[in-house]
């Protein structure tokens, strides 16, 4: 692609020289570029992008070759750039419109650039990089995490890796200081620390030594624990932290800045201290990768994908249907913004192109101003490629100026961007801390800005260049040239409608889409619901009867909360993130069916009411669902429809994979969205907690209205239970329902913008073009008007003739958004590309637009004084 | 255009000429060898790209300083790379410069601007 650009630079250089050179040039393009790897590449592309410009249009103004040295040529070019910098002040109205336009373009492209480059461009910031892989486990079309004991087998028996790892990510209790805390813990299995290719930066990694249950327990803490909780401290190897009661020694420290699999694991432990069971059914842990050099990743997939039917055949129970999928690192990291980020960088473009139109038109535009100007110089034997080098120039000198207000502007952006984004909850962009308009940037912006310069300067200079001179000298008249300029610029100012028609409906189909998101109905009411989550010590509360009496106890202490009208306790509360998956089978499901994938809750009494879920058939739990009574579950409508279609669910009994459990149905309740807004219900079962005991929990209090100082008091009732335990992530469901939409929030903000400087471009466009007509009419209009014509002729003459532009322009891009925005179906939310909404509102903004635009220039012309205008001319 | 220019009638050689007409002088090359090399050379201080190199290219070939060969090496099989060759013109004219370079040098040295090269 990069070389395929390239050749089309050459059409720079005169065509006996690309005859000649043209494809030797290619070859050495692409064996420069193939030899060079990041910045240098860049820079490289950069250089040889623009020297192909420069270099061909010296060649071409080098005529004959050898009379010339190098020393005239820059002199000639320093003499171009004082004339354009003559020109610009001679004209400052225009080129502060041209240089304003121009630098809205860069900074906008610049900006967009800088989060493409962040998040895809650059590769993971860990040695090696290329060589990581993500490896997920996929059963019934579901990809996600892998069983523990598969990635041991993965371990011991694979061999296109240099190291395979996992890890399992949760927050442990720290406990020991002043109040209690909590982590974020990583309980790793494998060398995770050599996968990762980054060593301690004080002390030594988790090895096999550690994964031994009769050795010590050993955790490698970062930097940021360091720092915060042990002052930096050069002695703290084999110093305790106390993690979920257990008495852990530091063996190990990790550099500054290392975030690896996910930003904000504080502490790493082996995974035998995590709480949960690891097994072979559980699907628990991430898995990655080191692939040995040489080794595709297409090679390792096959490979696991052999050991993994091996694991199923050995271990059908568990592993039947399994599959894995291994995805580079990076690919993985993006791969849910990667879309998005593409369509945002692809309209930005269209909107610098659409600047560049514009300011080529308004260069035109003002060119009948510079006719005698040009004619002379011609005329006293400036060769044409010298005037149209000249003008080229002109327009290099604006793009530069441009480029750096464009940069300046970025500058601006950027962080108030990013900033933004940081605070969208739950909104993730990888690499969105390396955000930066850095060195790669400024390279970027200055490609970018000479290609803008010259896009915007060829036409005009080609124009001039073949400009007969006699004609250009006639001072007065229209010159022959003027008819074609007039309808290139006519041309471009269609262009732009089309373009701003794009970018505006492309903008009107994302709002379409994100008022959609808002408006999902998300199956539970988030209003006054508060929520808070901590995990109990299992060695403190170690019976399930223990761990269940305190989470019933925190139910009913905040239940006296003046204010509450519901509390309960539950597993996991929709769009937290949290959450259980199990393989379910219907009661009349032959064994060898297919299982259906459903989410796994573990609730109190209190839920369904406090979150409002509808209960649809069949009741919710009570208390005589007891811990000895038989196990039972709540299931929701989706998954009641799937299993039994057509009948009542209510007394049937279900299968869950993996575990011996054969609950019975005792009730229906309404679906909700607990992952996503924008996925599809997910299928639920719901278990009574006294019935399913664990020690991690969420509180849930809805209350009447809106008072922070709810939080404060939830947080007590915990602690007058038991002082010592942490409790984190106080939040409300309102929070987390606005946060599932923050993506489709930040791209449009990003989208507003851009289309509203689109308009502003085609507004500008179009009363430059019309205002120009006008003052070239104004003999024709005056004596038109002297001869009669009445004002009202004139007006909408005038006005008349711009809409019209807007109209065909108007049709070129609303059919150009049809056959180009369907790229876009994958990023909206039950939203058609064809919706007509958008595209009508497209048309009305364009139109009213338009009709401004044109309004003022006409009641100029239809005031015109003919007499005096007739006088002038 | 046949009859042959003295050496010194085309000093001086810009900075670009004389790094490549060095460049042939170990050997014929092609074109990108010529602008890596003319890079590691001048530890960056030179760096070329395609247009300033077949530029430069183009005009040596016009001041028949160098060649290009019509048969290429046998050790390289690349079917489109063209090799470029110093002609005897070409090798004395940058034998005059490297005269003329040196001269100069010496000057400066004797001016002590630099000190003596150690070798």
């Amino acid at each position: 692609m990069s070389a395929w650009i390239y050749a089309r630079l050459l059409v720079c250089f005169p065509a006996d020289f690309r005859a000649r050179f043209g494809a030797s040039m290619v070859t050495t393009f692409a064996q420069g570029m193939s030899s060079r790897h990041g910045l240098a590449r860049l820079q490289f592309l950069a250089r040889a992008y623009v020297g192909a410009v420069t270099s061909g249009l010296a060649e071409r103004a080098a005529a004959p070759r050898t009379s010339r040295s190098l020393t005239d040529r820059f002199v000639d070019s320093s003499h171009d750039v004082r004339i354009a910098l003559r020109m610009m002040r001679r004209q400052p109205g225009l080129s502060a419109m041209s240089i304003v336009t121009l630098a809205v373009g860069i900074a906008s492209t610049a900006s967009v650039f800088s989060l493409l480059d962040a998040a895809l461009f650059r590769p993971v910031a860990l040695p090696d990089s290329g060589r990581l892989v993500a490896i997920r486990t996929t059963l019934a079309g579901n990809t996600g995490s892998s069983a523990h004991d598969d990635v041991r087998d993965w371990i011991a028996q694979s061999k296109s890796f240099d190291t395979v790892a996992a890890i399992r990510a949760q927050t442990a209790n720290l406990t020991g200081l002043d109040t209690p805390a909590t982590v974020r813990g990583g309980f790793v299995v494998g060398d995770f620390f050599a996968m990762a290719g980054v060593a301690p930066a004080i002390g030594r990694a988790l090895g096999p030594v550690d994964y031994d249950p009769a050795s010590p327990p050993a955790v490698v803490i970062t930097d940021v624990i360091w720092r915060r909780h042990f002052q930096a401290a050069p002695d703290v190897l084999g110093r305790v932290m106390q993690l979920n009661n257990i008495p852990f020694s530091i063996v190990g420290v990790m550099p500054a800045g290392f975030s690896f699999p996910y930003d904000g694991i504080d502490a790493f432990m082996p995974v035998r201290f995590h709480t949960g069971t690891m097994s072979r059914s559980a699907r628990s842990v991430a898995a990655f990768g080191r692939l040995k050099p040489g080794v595709s990743i297409a090679q390792a997939q096959s490979e696991l994908a052999a050991i993994e039917a091996g694991l199923a055949a050995t271990y059908p129970a568990t592993n039947a249907g399994r599959g894995v999928i291994v995805t580079g690192l990076h690919e993985w990291l993006t791969s849910d913004m990667r879309e998005q980020l593409t369509i945002i960088f692809a309209l930005v473009i269209v909107l610098l192109v659409a600047a560049c139109a514009n300011v080529t038109s308004l260069q035109i535009g003002a060119a009948a101003r510079r006719r005698s100007e040009i004619g002379v110089r011609v005329a006293l034997g400036a060769g044409r490629a010298r005037v149209a080098r000249q003008l080229v120039t002109e327009h290099l000198v604006l793009a530069a100026v441009a480029g750096v207000l464009g940069v300046l502007g970025a500058r601006l952006i950027v962080p108030v961007a990013t900033r933004y984004a940081q605070v969208v909850p739950s909104f993730n962009i990888y690499g969105l801390d390396r955000v930066a308009v850095d060195a790669r940037v400024l390279v970027f912006a200055a490609v970018i800005t000479v290609l803008a310069g010259l896009a915007s300067g060829v036409m005009p200079a080609w124009h001039w260049a073949r400009q007969v001179p006699a004609n250009s000298l006639r001072a007065a008249g229209r010159a022959i040239g003027e008819r074609r300029l007039t309808r290139t610029r006519t041309l471009l100012v269609i262009g732009q409608v089309g373009m701003a028609a794009v970018l505006l409906t492309a903008g009107g189909l994302l709002v379409k889409s994100y008022v959609a998101i808002l408006r999902v109905d998300p199956g539970f009411d988030a209003a006054g619901v508060w929520s808070l989550e901590y995990r109990l010590p299992a060695n403190k509360y170690k019976s399930g009867e223990a761990q269940t009496a305190f989470h019933d106890a925190v139910a009913a202490k905040v239940a006296t909360i003046p204010g509450v009208r519901h509390a309960a306790v539950a597993r996991a509360l929709p769009l937290s993130g949290n959450g259980d998956m199990i393989q379910v089978l219907s009661d009349r499901d032959a064994t060898n069916a297919t299982p259906r994938t459903a989410g796994f809750n573990t609730v109190s009494d209190g839920f369904f009411a406090a979150l409002g879920i509808p209960l649809i058939a069949g009741r919710t739990f009570n208390a005589t669902d007891h811990a000895d009574a038989p196990f039972v579950t709540v299931i929701s409508k989706s998954l009641a429809d799937r299993l039994w279609p057509g009948e009542s669910a209510i007394g049937r009994v279900l299968a869950a994979e993996g575990t011996p459990l054969r609950p019975r149905v005792i009730g229906v309740v309404g679906d909700v969205r607990h992952y996503r807004l924008a996925d599809e219900p997910l299928p639920m079962i719901y278990a009574r907690n006294v019935q399913n005991p664990g020690i991690f929990m969420t509180v849930i209090a809805k209350i009447d209205g809106d008072d922070d100082r709810i939080a404060d008091e939830i947080k007590r009732a915990v602690w007058s239970l038991d002082s010592d335990q942490p409790v984190w992530k106080v939040r409300t469901l309102s929070s987390l329902v606005a946060g599932a939409s923050g993506t489709t929030r930040f791209m449009f903000a990003a989208l507003a913008i851009f289309a509203a400087a689109a308009v502003l471009l085609v507004a500008a466009g179009l009363y430059g073009v019309i205002s120009q007509g006008v003052t070239e009419r104004a003999r024709e209009i005056g004596l038109r008007m002297a001869l009669g014509a009445e004002r009202r002729a004139v007006l909408q003459q005038v006005l008349g003739g711009g809409l019209k532009l807007t109209l065909i322009g108007l049709a070129i891009g609303l059919a150009g958004s049809l056959a180009v925005l369907r790229l876009m179906a994958g990023a909206l939310y039950r939203t058609s590309p064809f919706d007509a909404l958008p595209y009508v509102a497209t048309a009305v903004v364009l139109g009213l637009i338009a009709a401004l635009a044109c309004y003022l220039p006409a009641r100029r012309a239809a005031d015109m004084d003919p007499a005096r205008v007739l006088r002038d001319s | 255009m046949t009859q042959t220019p003295r050496p010194e009638s085309l000093l001086p050689l810009t900075a670009v000429a004389f790094e490549i007409l060095l460049t042939l002088s170990d050997g014929d090359a092609h074109g990108y060898h010529v602008m890596q090399e003319v890079e590691r050379r001048t530890n960056g201080a030179i760096t070329l790209h395609p247009g300033t190199l077949y530029r430069a290219l183009a005009r040596l070939m016009d001041e028949q300083l160098i060649d290009e060969l019509d048969a290429k090496p046998a050790s390289r099989d690349d079917e489109r790379r063209r090799y470029y060759t110093l002609t005897r013109l070409g090798r004395a004219v940058l034998e005059a410069e490297a005269v003329r370079l040196e001269h100069q040098v010496r000057e400066a040295r004797a001016r002590r601007l630099i000190r003596k090269a150690e070798r």
